[in-house]
């Protein structure tokens, strides 16, 4: 389903290059639960960025489902995200002025749903992550795991293939960590493809595959 | 559609989370609105206002006089007006002049102001000889008895047509004048109008009237006033063209008529309400110009102010933009998001100028004796002008909102 042959990323600061990724080469396949971990600067992050479609290789090749990525142009890729990819960030990226059904409404408002469908779907995928009592609650009246559980029902509602998690609990305590990775775990028996990063070595055994990270490259 | 509502949605949101700077900039639209919208209500409304002094005289009315300082060389030894009864009936009764719809001769002497005396009441006057068309191409109307008729004119009687000042100021108000007598010097003239009140306030305030006012004026039939003064002379005549269009070949005509008549021995100057109006446009422009840039200045200092929000609005939220990128936002939505945030405060500020506009002059027309109108086009023309300041000022940093890399946007501080 992934498939990245060669890729390289680099980074330019102050006329110096930085390398971020060393010629990775990387297959995952439909359903996998792949956890990515690695210190700080190892890449972990850029990594992820690719394979969300955030951000395209340097050098390389990245096919998504055969489709070759790098060639692809603004309109076809922002499509791609919409629907095949959806986002959990460490820091949750909820829209402040919205409530929880509005937020979670958004990717369907660029997919071009119309709003009672969107309505219904957004209160399904609210229940799926047990929020739906909390759907007109803004962020700022919600806790740590309540607004990434809101994220994750945001991350599911176009039901995308892929589920790509930036450190989706290095902002939570232990009870609410145990709740997200546990909705991890039930998306991934439902069939999706979750690739997850993170620093927690006790996070990784919810991983079918662990990916490990130093300086730009993979080492397992 | 979708899109285009929720960006509506953000644009309200973003909007209400910026308060202060948003009404900033707001205010500086408006000024600007309102500025725009003064300016073309005063335009207009002084435009209504002279129009409406200069049709006191007629609109399509003109004046053909001899041009007493002419070059030509005889012009020492000519007397006379250059004008006389003749040249009047010539242009009454042949077809020189399809273009003039009527004339009437104006007979008056170099002092034209009078005392007119009734018993031991003494006032002041202009006094002068006109014709049967003259109330038409004066637009004069009548408050009592009746105009002048061809008999008047034929058998030069004394009788008199006075203005409401005339006449209040020798008999006092709500006194039936008709039919009275008035003096002036040695004769006697019998009332048999009273004309309505005329308002040439501007008019007489920039001197245009040259302290001739309207309303105390003494009208008698150009033929006993001829007679009065012992010549066939007109001093001036006066008509009107068809139409505006014709005021200019009227003039010539007229013109022609008399230089065939008078084997051009004089030189006829000629003035008409066209050529009036024209100044007054252009007086009207010059002050309009000088709003509109003022408008203008006022409207760039509001576009700069809703620039500098949507800058630093797309500054405060790029992990917003990045978000929205990273669930599906393309180029163009993040761009037409920016763009109506910033086509939504400035429309705001457009709808506040002219609502603030529109209180000021329902308050002035109803405090003030002045009728100011705010022509329908001003209303349209400022939120036209407002969206364009509103696309204009967020362009660029709805531009660069719209061209960030998501993963780049997602990771800024």
């Amino acid at each position: 389903m992934i498939e990245l042959r060669g890729v390289n990323k680099f980074y330019h600061l102050n006329s110096k290059k930085f390398i971020a990724l060393n010629n990775i080469n990387l297959n995952i396949l439909q359903g996998e639960f792949v956890a990515v971990t690695g210190f700080s600067g190892s890449g972990k992050s850029t990594l992820l960025s690719i394979l969300g479609c955030l951000d395209k290789p340097s050098e390389g090749q990245y096919l998504l489902s055969g489709q070759e990525i790098n060639n692809v142009d603004d309109y076809l890729l922002s499509k791609i995200r919409n629907h095949k990819i959806g986002f959990v960030f460490q820091s949750f990226h909820l829209i402040q002025g919205y409530d929880a059904l509005r937020n979670v409404e958004l990717p369907m408002v660029y997919a071009g749903i119309p709003a009672n469908l969107r309505k219904q779907r957004a209160i399904l995928a609210l229940k799926a992550v047990g929020l739906e009592q909390r759907m007109k609650h803004k962020p700022s009246e919600l806790s740590g795991g309540q607004q990434q559980r809101v994220a994750i029902a945001r991350a599911i509602v176009n039901r995308p293939d892929i589920i790509i998690a930036d450190e989706p609990t290095g902002s939570l305590d232990d009870s609410a960590t145990e709740e997200i990775m546990h909705l991890f775990r039930q998306l991934h028996h439902s069939g999706k493809t979750i690739i997850f990063v993170t620093h927690n070595m006790a996070l990784l055994s919810y991983a079918s595959r662990v990916i490990r990270l130093e300086q730009g490259q993979i080492i397992n | 559609m979708n899109h285009f509502l929720e960006n509506i949605f953000q644009a309200i949101t973003a909007v209400k989370q910026n308060r202060i700077r948003t009404i900033m900039s707001i205010v500086g639209v408006a000024a600007g609105v309102a500025a725009v919208m003064a300016v073309s209500a005063v335009s207009q409304s002084g435009k209504d206002y002279i129009y409406g002094e200069l049709s006191t005289y007629g609109l399509n009315s003109l004046w053909v006089y001899r041009q007493w300082e002419d070059e030509s060389p005889f012009a020492s030894v000519r007397q006379g007006s250059g004008i006389d009864s003749d040249d009047l009936h010539l242009l009454e009764n042949s077809a020189c002049c399809p273009d003039v719809l009527r004339v009437s001769p104006l007979v008056y002497e170099q002092d034209w102001l009078k005392t007119i005396r009734v018993g031991n009441i003494f006032t002041k006057s202009s006094v002068s000889g006109v014709g049967l068309e003259h109330a038409n191409i004066n637009s004069d109307e009548l408050l009592l008895g009746r105009w002048f008729r061809n008999d008047d004119i034929k058998r030069r009687k004394n009788v008199a047509v006075i203005g409401p000042k005339t006449r209040i100021e020798l008999f006092g108000e709500n006194v039936n004048v008709i039919g009275s007598t008035i003096r002036l010097g040695e004769h006697k003239l019998t009332i048999i109008g009273v004309l309505k009140e005329k308002n040439r306030d501007f008019l007489t305030a920039i001197g245009a009237t040259q302290g001739n006012d309207e309303n105390r004026r003494v009208l008698v039939p150009y033929t006993f006033y001829q007679q009065l003064m012992g010549s066939k002379d007109i001093h001036t005549l006066r008509a009107e063209a068809r139409d505006q269009e014709a005021v200019d070949r009227a003039l010539n005509q007229i013109v022609m008529t008399l230089n065939r008549s008078q084997n051009h021995k004089y030189v006829y100057q000629s003035e008409s309400m066209k050529q009036w109006i024209a100044t007054a446009n252009s007086i009207l422009e010059s002050v309009s110009i000088i709003g509109i840039v003022s408008a203008m200045v006022s409207l760039l200092v509001g576009g700069i102010g809703i620039f500098n929000i949507m800058s630093s609005s797309v500054m405060e939220r790029t992990r917003e933009i990045g978000l929205r990128k990273a669930i599906g936002a393309s180029e163009k939505d993040i761009m037409q998001q920016f763009l109506l945030e910033s086509v939504y405060i400035s429309v705001i500020g457009g709808v506040v100028g002219i609502l603030l506009c529109f209180i000021v002059f329902l308050g002035l027309n109803t405090f003030w004796d002045f009728s100011f109108s705010l022509p329908w086009l001003s209303f349209i023309v400022p939120v036209l002008v407002t969206i364009l300041v509103g696309l204009l000022a967020g362009f660029i940093p709805a531009r660069h909102a719209s061209r960030l890399m998501p993963a780049t946007a997602l990771r800024h501080e």
